[in-house]
């Protein structure tokens, strides 16, 4: 039986938020190290990579590297009675599942480990000539404006601005972003590339973003975009979303 | 089939052309521009050319190769100076990767064929709404009727009708199927036998073990084998039509870990 306790369980359930978007099921991994989960998108189109070290967790008992499938459909259902200050306990064994969030009052749950192998999937190998760090809140506006106007995002970065414009049928909309502004925290142009993206699998991260202390975008020509959501404790959830082909 | 060959500019050059695996072993430099720059100095190196046109260039220690080309547009070799030569070029974004050998200890060229693998990442829900859609695939003549029917104490994967009226289970795994998915459909069968006259039972796999088929046998139920490439073909045209929209795949940016 292995037992995790975390301090901010609704940190958790905006997380598997954006998950459960993006995969129906998965398998995390568990070691001496943390916890991980890396999963692709039936389209093949996203990525989740999530890493949290075990030093983040109140208690972390994993005797030996275990795996956990969980479908996050159901798993969501759950986590969505997260309140605000409750905690996160999770034990499982062979075939269930428990799940406990404390706060105000002790909700317990069970549910059945779904059958699922355990497949390695390697990380993109991309080479990245943009690199920008926001405040998550600034991302997840960014995103919102974005998705009022057209179905993709195109970025382009100059030597000191990063540009995110978005053609719809009627309006456009241009979002211009730099550390002179404020409204980046780091920007990194090692070349002046331009690609664009989907917004609906950038909507994917807002809820994710929304408990995420900073988000960094990496990104080059027709290359893969590469969203670092850091959290608290030294987590860390990834998406990576495949260019438009243009 | 696996042959040594040559590694003179000419066989390589073929080889290319063939669309056959080719290795080269040698000593060697490379000079990559593009997005950025690096280089390598002489140093043993181990250099793959897929079928596709895809390059690797891996030292002779850890796994993660020193350069990489995931598509080129261009495959040369030349002599120059006594070395051997070649340039990948690769189109969008324009890159080009150089690597000169001074030496070469082997060359091997291959015509590798497609293997599995591909369906790694095609999970049992995708390859049961492909079925569902398409029950032709499994059998001719086949309805079905529902999808994920609760049964205690887990969901049955499709319900149908087959050709001759009688209601058919089935069972899906998307990987080698073993004894106890063979006893997992044996359960659902035998808890619908109590209501269901004639019922039959099916598992789907790509792939069974030799318990699961004689245990199969030996409960008179079903196994059939599932194509999962064609699947997968199936359901990515659909995901593309359904988007409208064209993205490059992941797949075509994935590592090796």
């Amino acid at each position: 039986m292995a037992k995790l306790q975390f301090m901010n369980a609704r940190l958790w359930r905006f997380m598997i938020e954006s998950i459960e978007k993006v995969i129906a099921e998965g398998v995390f991994v568990l070691d001496k190290n943390g916890l991980k989960l890396r999963a692709i998108d039936p389209s093949k189109i996203m990525m989740v990579d999530l890493y949290y070290p075990k030093e983040a967790f109140s208690t972390y008992n994993i005797e030996e590297e275990a795996t956990l499938a969980v479908n996050f459909e159901d798993i969501i259902r759950i986590f969505r009675r997260a309140l605000k200050n409750d905690t996160l306990e999770l034990d499982f064994n062979d075939s269930h599942i428990y799940i406990s969030l404390q706060g105000k009052g002790i909700r317990n749950f069970k549910l059945p480990q779904i059958q699922l192998p355990y497949e390695k999937l390697p990380e993109p190998k991309v080479g990245f000539t943009v690199h920008a760090k926001m405040m998550s809140s600034i991302f997840s506006d960014i995103i919102r404006d974005i998705e009022l106007t057209g179905s993709s995002v195109t970025f382009t970065a100059k030597q000191d601005k990063l540009y995110l414009s978005s053609l719809g049928d009627i309006e456009e909309a241009e979002v211009e972003l730099s550390t002179e502004k404020q409204n980046l925290i780091e920007l990194d142009v090692e070349s002046e590339d331009s690609t664009s993206y989907s917004v609906i699998y950038l909507s994917n991260m807002v809820k994710a973003a929304k408990v995420a202390e900073s988000v960094t975008i990496h990104y080059s020509e027709d290359a893969p975009l590469k969203a670092d959501l850091e959290y608290i404790g030294g987590g860390r959830l990834t998406f990576y979303v495949s260019p438009l082909i243009t | 089939m696996l042959r040594l060959t040559d590694c003179s500019p000419g066989v390589l050059s073929e080889a290319v052309h063939d669309k056959v695996m080719l290795i080269i072993i040698g000593s060697c430099l490379t000079i990559y521009e593009g997005r950025g720059a690096a280089h390598s100095d002489y140093g043993d190196k181990l250099i793959i050319v897929k079928r596709d046109g895809s390059v690797i260039v891996h030292g002779p220690r850890g796994f993660k190769p020193l350069n990489w080309q995931p598509d080129t547009v261009h495959i040369s070799f030349l002599e120059e100076g006594g070395e051997l030569v070649m340039r990948a070029v690769r189109g969008k974004p324009r890159e080009t990767l150089v690597v000169k050998c001074r030496e070469t200890f082997g060359c091997v060229t291959h015509a590798a064929r497609e293997g599995g693998g591909f369906y790694m990442y095609f999970s049992e829900a995708e390859v049961r709404d492909i079925l569902r859609d398409n029950p032709e695939l499994i059998e001719e003549g086949l309805r079905i009727t529902d999808v994920e029917k609760p049964i205690q104490p887990g969901f049955i994967d499709l319900y149908g009708i087959d050709i001759e009226g009688r209601t058919t289970v089935f069972e899906i795994k998307r990987v080698k199927a073993g004894e106890e998915a063979a006893r997992q459909l044996y359960g659902y069968v035998e808890r619908l036998k109590r209501s269901v006259p004639n019922i039959r039972g099916v598992l789907l796999a790509p792939d069974f073990t030799e318990s699961a088929l004689a245990f199969l046998q030996k409960a008179g139920l079903e196994a059939k084998q599932i194509n999962l490439k064609k699947l997968y073909e199936m359901y990515s045209e659909r995901v593309k039509r359904r988007t409208g929209i064209k993205h490059r795949s992941l797949l075509d940016y994935l590592g090796q870990d």
